[in-house]
């Protein structure tokens, strides 16, 4: 083979191989704390099957109140609140994230002062149930999908490990009632049982 | 000179840095797999007979070690739930049940066992640790006299200590409550302070279905 045609097969080899390392590391960028492999897309009311447990989103609700330990506390915007089923697969499963997040990219966490859990925990093989409450804005309701992970976003667990994210499903009624609720519960805690909202009345704080 | 033999060297070295390529890019698997599940075991008893062993470790102040004598004398099905929620029994779903394991432990007073996990394991290699339903059981230590610290820092006042009213006796018994599927049939008990290293104690006979 002569010289020139042999360096030009080898230069072009060498840009095939970068080529080919420029699409293997765009497909599994580490930029991405998660990335398309590891998501496990799912809509309400159909179960998401991941390596360590299984996840399904039953309902959504919504409160301008949420009562807990005899204090009522009023949400900025409205408290969806999104009740999970789920249950581990060979463990215990501790969902290390769990967030809101709109077509924006804008994520809500679990609201802290809602006295819901901000995570779930189900057993191995036993299908446990659990209220998740968030405070959104009423304006974002109708396009949230819920994010729920066995990792840690904050330490960096989520990458390379399976990602439930499931569109709530709510069509613009639906929405559009939840974001108007003046609705007031008990915040639910998690059990091995369905837990059905407990509506309380609220009393005005006499000076 | 053909091509393969001109680069036979870089040909053999070719797999060894493939090698180096994957063990640098798997570091994550101690800190996400390997050190989160219990894979390593340190001792494993018999059947119905109590099992003495020694764990070595280390704490903030230094490499140390417990040991300690665990028996697991029994695991017996519970017709319901012995604790109540703010004044409601713990509910439980159709294909829950509970079981109780008891176990008799020995250890001398200074031997530091705070911080210990029980959780079960059953036939289909399920691990159930104590239950999200809420149910909190004293696993490893007695109510009351939970023996030395663990020393949290270097420089932690209280190091290795017993506060007062701490002391342990050299022997006693726990009963922790599991929640667990009604197909799982219990066949070990497993102990651990820090995984994956643990301690595998099988179920007695006649026990653990």
């Amino acid at each position: 083979m002569a010289l020139p045609l042999q360096r030009g097969l080898q230069a072009a080899a060498v840009i095939a191989a970068m080529a080919l390392a420029h699409v293997v590391d765009g497909a599994l960028s580490a930029e991405d704390d998660i990335s398309a492999p590891f998501l496990r897309e799912g809509v309400r009311g159909e179960p998401v099957v991941l390596e360590y447990g299984e996840l399904e989103v039953l309902d959504v609700d919504a409160a301008q109140y949420l009562s807990h330990l005899r204090e009522s506390v009023q949400a900025s915007g409205r408290f969806l609140m999104v009740e999970v089923a789920g249950s581990g697969a060979d463990d215990q499963l501790v969902t290390g994230t769990v967030r809101l997040q709109d077509e924006d990219g804008r994520t809500y966490a679990t609201s802290a002062k809602a006295g819901c859990p901000r995570t779930l925990t189900f057993d191995a093989g036993l299908t446990g149930y659990g209220w998740l409450c968030f405070d959104v804005p009423p304006s974002r309701i109708d396009e949230l999908d819920l994010v729920v992970g066995r990792g840690s976003d904050i330490t960096d667990g989520t990458r390379r490990d399976e990602v439930a994210v499931v569109d709530l499903d709510l069509d613009g009624a639906r929405a559009a009632e939840l974001a108007r609720t003046t609705a007031a519960y008990v915040a639910p805690q998690p059990g091995l049982v369905r837990q059905e909202l407990d509506p309380v009345e609220l009393e005005v704080a006499q000076p | 000179m053909t091509w393969w033999r001109r680069n036979r060297v870089w040909l053999a070295l070719l797999p060894v840095v493939l090698l180096a390529l994957g063990a640098a890019a798997s570091y994550r698997v101690a800190d996400y797999w390997w050190n989160v599940e219990p894979h390593e075991v340190i001792a494993r008893g018999e059947p119905g007979r109590a099992l003495t062993f020694t764990d070595d470790y280390e704490d903030a102040l230094g490499e140390t070690s417990r040991t300690l004598t665990v028996e697991v004398v029994d695991v017996a099905e519970l017709d319901a739930v012995p604790v109540r929620r703010l004044d409601d029994p713990v509910p439980l779903s159709d294909d829950a049940r509970v079981v109780r394991v008891t176990m008799d432990w020995e250890a001398d007073p200074d031997q530091g066992l705070r911080g210990c996990t029980v959780a079960l394991r059953d036939s289909r290699g399920r691990t159930h640790r104590l239950s999200s339903a809420g149910l909190r059981f004293a696993s490893c230590l007695p109510s009351e006299g939970g023996g030395p610290l663990v020393p949290s820092a270097v420089d932690d006042a209280a190091g290795r200590s017993v506060p007062d009213g701490e002391e342990r006796l050299p022997a006693w018994r726990t009963r922790p409550v599991f929640v667990v599927p009604q197909d799982a049939e219990i066949t070990e008990v497993l102990l651990w302070w820090q995984l994956p290293e643990h301690v595998v104690l099988p179920v007695p006979p006649r026990a653990g279905s």
